[in-house]
C-alpha cells in the first residue's frame, strides 16, 4: 500500500481533516485575492464573528453525538445575547455572565427532560423551545439596541490590549482553550458514555450506565455552551438584537456538516466543528474577493452544506459497510496486536 | 349604519351557536349507539369536532378584547388565512408522518411566487404557463431534496434547511435586486379575497376544496396509504414489497408541490413576491400538524384533524392581533401550543419516571 494513497484515504475518511483542508483553501483564496494585504485586525474581526458560532455548534455537536437533535441553540443565543445587552445593568458583568450561563443550563435541562423522560421527539421539542425563546427575546427587546459592558467586550475581542494581542488574537486563544477542554472532556467518563450512547444505546444501558443521565447531562452542557455563545455574540456586536439568532438555526448545522460530523450519532468532533464554523465565516469574505456576492453567495452556501452533509453520509456508510464485511478480521488483528504488546 | 353592523354581529353569533349545537347533537346522537360510540373513540372523528368548537370558543373569548369579535369579517379573515396554513400543513403533515421535517417551505414559496410574478410581469408569459412552470420547478426542488434524504438517509431538516437557503438565493437572483415584482391580476383576484361568490370570498371555497382533496389524497389514495405504511414502519413497507425509496421521495415532491401552490396563493394574497412571503407561515403549519395529532415518524395522523387545527390556529392569531399584544407573545404562544400538543398526543401516555429493568426492556424489544 503506497503511503500517499493511505494518506489521501485517511484525509477523505476523516471529517476534521477534510474540514481543515476546506478551511485552508478558503482562507488562502481570501488572503491571496484580498485587495489589501490582510492585517491582524481582519483576522481578529473574522475570529470574533466565528467564535459564537463555533461555541454554539460545539454544543449541538455534543447532542448529535448522542443521537439526538437540538434546534434550540439559536433561541438560547438570541435570549442570552439580548439579556447581556439589556438586563441587570447595575450588577457586575461577570455575575451576569454566570447568571446567563445558568439560564442556558436550565433551558438545556428542560429540553432534556422533555426528550428523555416524556420521550417526545427532540426535533419538535427543541423547535418549540426555539420559538418560545425567540418570542421572549422579542418581548425583552422590541427594537435592536442596548449596550454591552466594555470589560466583557475587551475580554472577548482583546481590543483594549496593545501590540501583544496582534500576534495572537484573543478569540483564537479562547478557541484554543475550547479545543483543550474538548480533548479533556472526550476522555472523561461522560465523554466516553456520550459516544457510546450514540453508537449503541442498549449496550450502554445493559452495562449499567443510565442512558437518560448521559443524555440529560449532554443537553444541559449544550445549553450552557449556547448561553456562552450568546455572551460572545453580545460582545462581538456590542448590542442586542432579538432577530440576530435566526441565522444560527442554519449555520450551526452547516458548521457541523462542514466539520465532518455525520448526523447518525456516535461520531463527531468539536475540533471539526470549530473548523466548520471558521470556514462558514470566512466564506462570505472569500466569495466577496473573488467577485461572488448577494444571491449567488447564498446559493453557494446552501450547495456547500449539502455537499458536506453528503460527503459525511457517504463516508459513514462506507465505513459501516467495511466494518460489517471485515468485523472478523478486525477482531483478529486487534487480538494479534494485544498478544504482541503483552508478550503472550 | 351602526344598527346594521349590530345586526351582523348578532347573526354571526347565532351562526356560531348553531355550529356548537350541531356538533353537540352529533356527539350525543353518536353516543347513543354502539357503532357511534366506536366512532367517537376514533381520533379522526372526534378531534376535528373538538378543534372546531375550540376555535369558536376562542373567537367568543376575543370579545373581551375587541367589541368587533366575532364578526363575519373576522370569520372571513380566519378562513382565508386558514387556506394558506392548510395547504402548507398538508405537505408538511405528510413529511412529518414519515419522520421528516420540511424547513425549505419558505424557500419554495418564495421561488414559486417569484417565478409567477417575474414570468408574467417581466417576461410577459400567460398566467397559466407561469403557474405550471412554477409548480414544475417546486416539484423538481422537492425531488432533489427527497432524493438526497431518502437515498443517503440524511435527516430531512438539514437538507431542507440548506435547500431553503439555495431557493431564497435563487429568488433573490430572479428579481435582479429590484423591488418585489407584482403578481398577475388573475391570481390576486382569486386569493386576496377581493373576488367573491354570493358575497363569500373565493379563498373560503378553495379552503373547503383543499379540505376535501387533502382527505382524498392522504386517506384514500394509494400514495396516501403507502405514506402511512412507510411512516409507521419503513421496514414493514420494504418487506411488503413497497417501493420505499420512491414513496419517500414522492412525499417530499408532494410536500414541495403543496408549498409551491401556497406560494402562488400567497402571491395573490399579498400582491407581490417578497422574499419573506413564506416566513410567517412555516411555524403555524408545523403547529397545525402537531395540534392535529400527527406524531412525527409514526404514521399516526389524520388530515381532517390537521385541517381543522389550521382554523383553530388562525383564530388564535386573529384574536391575539385584536388584543394588541406585541409580536413576541405570538411566538411564545406557538411554542407553548406545540409543547402542549406533543404532550397530549404522544402515543406512549406515561412519563417514564420509574426506572425499568434494562434487561427486560431489551427482551421485550426483541
Amino acid at each position: 500500500m503506497s503511503s500517499v494513497g493511505s494518506v489521501v484515504r485517511r484525509i477523505a475518511s476523516d471529517g476534521s481533516t477534510r474540514a481543515a483542508l476546506i478551511l485552508l483553501v478558503f482562507f488562502l483564496i481570501w488572503a491571496i485575492n484580498a485587495r489589501n494585504p490582510l492585517e491582524s485586525k481582519d483576522i481578529t474581526d473574522w475570529l470574533v464573528l466565528a467564535l459564537p458560532l463555533a461555541v454554539a455548534s460545539i454544543g449541538v455537536t455534543l447532542v448529535i453525538i448522542t443521537k439526538q437533535f437540538d434546534l434550540s441553540a439559536a433561541g438560547v443565543i438570541t435570549l442570552t445575547s439580548v439579556m447581556m445587552a439589556t438586563s441587570f445593568k447595575e450588577t457586575n458583568v461577570w455575575i451576569v455572565v454566570i447568571l446567563v450561563l445558568a439560564v442556558g443550563a436550565l433551558i438545556g435541562l428542560l429540553n432534556g427532560v422533555f426528550v428523555v423522560f416524556a420521550k417526545l421527539p427532540a426535533i419538535a421539542v427543541t423547535l418549540a423551545t426555539l420559538i418560545i425563546l425567540q418570542g421572549v427575546s422579542l418581548i425583552l427587546l422590541v427594537r435592536p439596541g442596548g449596550s454591552v459592558d466594555e470589560n466583557l467586550i475587551s475580554f472577548v475581542t482583546g481590543s483594549s490590549e496593545s501590540s501583544s494581542s496582534a500576534f495572537f488574537p484573543r478569540p483564537a486563544l479562547i478557541l484554543l482553550v475550547l479545543v483543550v477542554a474538548w480533548l479533556l472532556f472526550k476522555r472523561t467518563k461522560l465523554g466516553i458514555y456520550m459516544y457510546a450512547v450514540g453508537r449503541d444505546e442498549e449496550a450502554v444501558q445493559l452495562s449499567g450506565v443510565s442512558v437518560r443521565k448521559v443524555r440529560l447531562s449532554i443537553f444541559t452542557i449544550a445549553g450552557i455552551l449556547y448561553a456562552l455563545a450568546g455572551v460572545f455574540l453580545a460582545a462581538a456586536i456590542k448590542s442586542g438584537d432579538a432577530t440576530i439568532g435566526e441565522s444560527y438555526v442554519l449555520s450551526t448545522f452547516a458548521a457541523i456538516a462542514i466539520g465532518g460530523t455525520a448526523f447518525i450519532g456516535g461520531s463527531g468532533s468539536a475540533i471539526g466543528t470549530i473548523f466548520g464554523a471558521l470556514t462558514l465565516m470566512v466564506m462570505p469574505k472569500m466569495l466577496f474577493v473573488i467577485g461572488i456576492s448577494g444571491w449567488s453567495a447564498r446559493v453557494f452556501t446552501g450547495v456547500l452544506i449539502i455537499l458536506a452533509v453528503l460527503a459525511g453520509a457517504v463516508s459513514a456508510m462506507r465505513q459501516g459497510a467495511k466494518l460489517k464485511e471485515t468485523t472478523g478480521e478486525i477482531d483478529q488483528t486487534d487480538a494479534d496486536q494485544w498478544v504482541e504488546r503483552n508478550g503472550h | 349604519m351602526g344598527g346594521k353592523e349590530w345586526s351582523l354581529v348578532m347573526s354571526i353569533e347565532i351562526a356560531l351557536f348553531i355550529c356548537l349545537a350541531v356538533s353537540a347533537i352529533t356527539v350525543f346522537t353518536a353516543a347513543s349507539s354502539e357503532g357511534g360510540r366506536n366512532l367517537l373513540r376514533s381520533p379522526g372523528f372526534i378531534r376535528p369536532i373538538i378543534l372546531v368548537n375550540l376555535a369558536i370558543g376562542v373567537l367568543f373569548l376575543g370579545r373581551f378584547y375587541s367589541d368587533g369579535l366575532p364578526s363575519y369579517l373576522s370569520v372571513g379573515t380566519i378562513l382565508t388565512q386558514s387556506l394558506f396554513v392548510a395547504v402548507i400543513a398538508f405537505g408538511q403533515g405528510l413529511v412529518m408522518l414519515i419522520g421528516g421535517l420540511d424547513l425549505s417551505i419558505p424557500g419554495v414559496i418564495a421561488v414559486s411566487a417569484t417565478i409567477v410574478a417575474v414570468a408574467t410581469s417581466v417576461w410577459e408569459w400567460p398566467v397559466l404557463m407561469a403557474v405550471v412552470v412554477a409548480l414544475i420547478a417546486s416539484a423538481l426542488f422537492g425531488l432533489i431534496s427527497g432524493f438526497i434524504i431518502a437515498k443517503f438517509q440524511i435527516p430531512a431538516f438539514i437538507i431542507t434547511l440548506a435547500m431553503g437557503t439555495i431557493l431564497a438565493g435563487i429568488s433573490m437572483g430572479m428579481t435582479f435586486g429590484r423591488k418585489a415584482p407584482a403578481g398577475p391580476d388573475a391570481v390576486i383576484n382569486l386569493f386576496s379575497g377581493i373576488g367573491k361568490i354570493y358575497g363569500i370570498g373565493i379563498p373560503i371555497f378553495i379552503f373547503l376544496l383543499v379540505g376535501v382533496l387533502g382527505y382524498i389524497i392522504q386517506a384514500k389514495s394509494v400514495f396516501g396509504r403507502q405514506a402511512y405504511l412507510f411512516g409507521s414502519s419503513p421496514g414493514t413497507a420494504r418487506i411488503a414489497g413497497q417501493p420505499v425509496l420512491r414513496i419517500e421521495i414522492l412525499v417530499y415532491v408532494v410536500g414541495a408541490l403543496a408549498s409551491g401552490i401556497a406560494g402562488i396563493m400567497l402571491l395573490g394574497y399579498s400582491g407581490n413576491a417578497q422574499l419573506s412571503l413564506g416566513d410567517e407561515w412555516l411555524i403555524p403549519a408545523i403547529t397545525a400538524v402537531l395540534v392535529g395529532g400527527t406524531v412525527i415518524g409514526s404514521g399516526l395522523g389524520f388530515w381532517q384533524s390537521t385541517f381543522t387545527a389550521t382554523v383553530l390556529l388562525t383564530t388564535i392569531i386573529v384574536v391575539i392581533q385584536a388584543t394588541g399584544y406585541p409580536e413576541g407573545y405570538k411566538s411564545v404562544l406557538y411554542g407553548v401550543v406545540i409543547l402542549l400538543a406533543l404532550i397530549v398526543t404522544r402515543p406512549d401516555r406515561k412519563w417514564n419516571l420509574v426506572k425499568s429493568n434494562p434487561r427486560q426492556q431489551v427482551l421485550v424489544k426483541k
